[in-house]
């Protein structure tokens, strides 16, 4: 029965991400392009962010009922009233920057990269009009002062200090980026955590398993509670606050 | 400064400094990949060190060779020599 199921999710899935993606993309290029032409440079940047979010929001949800997405936010926050942070997610699986559009809808987001996302074709060349961050091809300082031109004006950021998949349940060491710039920063971070997508798709396969995910966004990590202390103290807090939790949510998959 | 001086000042930076376990203070121990240190927390070893052994660290060829424990106790060795 359950290879029944994994057939089908499979191939539903793909079938219409393949559709999905041959409309939806075109068509919220044009969206875009057209707002470019009536509206301010700051809002088109924003429809692109909003257009990206939507189409992963779009693409999470195709695997249903097989993949089912439960999103819980236990930060405290409302993030379409409050802003920005820097958000700070463990990484499995491929599906995570997906699964990153699973954000409350208004709240815009830029993702912190390695260079691929920028090779792919059309959400490439999206990726970089909407300023995602590709943190390994600058000097941090010249990394800083775009995060903080993107924080100044509202915009969330989004890392996976891990810097590649873990491919399981155990995470890897985290990267400095994201903890250097909270301390220079002073914005808060929102510790999130992805539990259940190990497999949907596991490291280096494309076969998605059905299976229940779960994103969970922490309470807020405020910068007084870190004055005075360096990236690699601030990163070892937070990774074992988010190691902490996904215990609790993988014990109870 | 003797050798094991070196060695104690070198772990107590990483101890204190990064609340790496006194355990993982082994020679052989990569401090990247046992450690999980990365470029940017190299900014904040070598503050720690030269403010540790009052030294400045400028050799930055040097410090960009670093891999394990046991390389920082050679380097440091090599910019304050022992007695």
């Amino acid at each position: 029965m359950r290879f029944i199921k994994t057939v089908y999710l499979n191939l539903s899935f793909y079938t219409a991400f393949l559709v999905y993606s041959s409309i939806g993309i075109p068509v919220m290029t044009l969206w875009v392009v057209l707002v470019s032409f009536v509206r301010p440079r700051r809002e088109v940047y924003r429809q692109f962010r909003i257009a990206i979010s939507t189409y992963g929001r779009v693409v999470t949800s195709l695997g249903w009922p097989l993949v089912k997405i439960k999103v819980e936010n236990r930060s405290g926050i409302d993030f379409r009233k409050e802003r920005p942070f820097i958000f700070v997610f463990n990484h499995r699986s491929s599906s995570d920057p997906f699964l990153v559009s699973t954000h409350p809808l208004g709240t815009e987001i830029v993702q912190v990269v390695n260079k691929w996302p920028f090779k792919l074709p059309v959400l490439g060349f999206m990726a970089r009009l909407a300023k995602y961050l590709d943190v390994n091809s600058m000097s941090f300082d010249d990394f800083r002062d775009k995060a903080v031109e993107l924080l100044n004006d509202g915009v969330g950021i989004v890392f996976f200090p891990e810097g590649t998949r873990s491919g399981g349940t155990q995470m890897g060491h985290f990267r400095s980026a994201a903890f250097k710039l909270f301390l220079e920063t002073k914005v808060p971070i929102i510790p999130v955590c992805i539990s259940g997508n190990e497999d949907i798709p596991h490291k280096g396969s494309l076969k998605l398993n059905p299976g229940i995910i779960k994103v969970r966004y922490l309470p807020p990590v405020y910068y007084t509670e870190h004055e005075g202390s360096n990236a690699f103290k601030v990163k070892t807090a937070v990774r074992q606050i988010i190691e902490d939790e996904l215990k609790e949510m993988d014990a109870r998959q | 400064m003797t050798d094991q001086e070196i060695m104690e000042k070198v772990n107590r930076v990483f101890i204190e400094e990064f609340e790496i376990e006194a355990s993982e203070t082994r020679a052989e121990a990569n401090i990247f990949e046992d450690l999980g240190l990365d470029s940017l927390d190299i900014v904040d070893l070598v503050v720690g060190l030269q403010k540790a052994f009052g030294v400045n660290i400028r050799d930055e060829e040097s410090v960009r060779n670093i891999r394990t424990l046991g390389d920082i106790y050679e380097f440091i060795k090599s910019v304050k020599p022992g007695k």
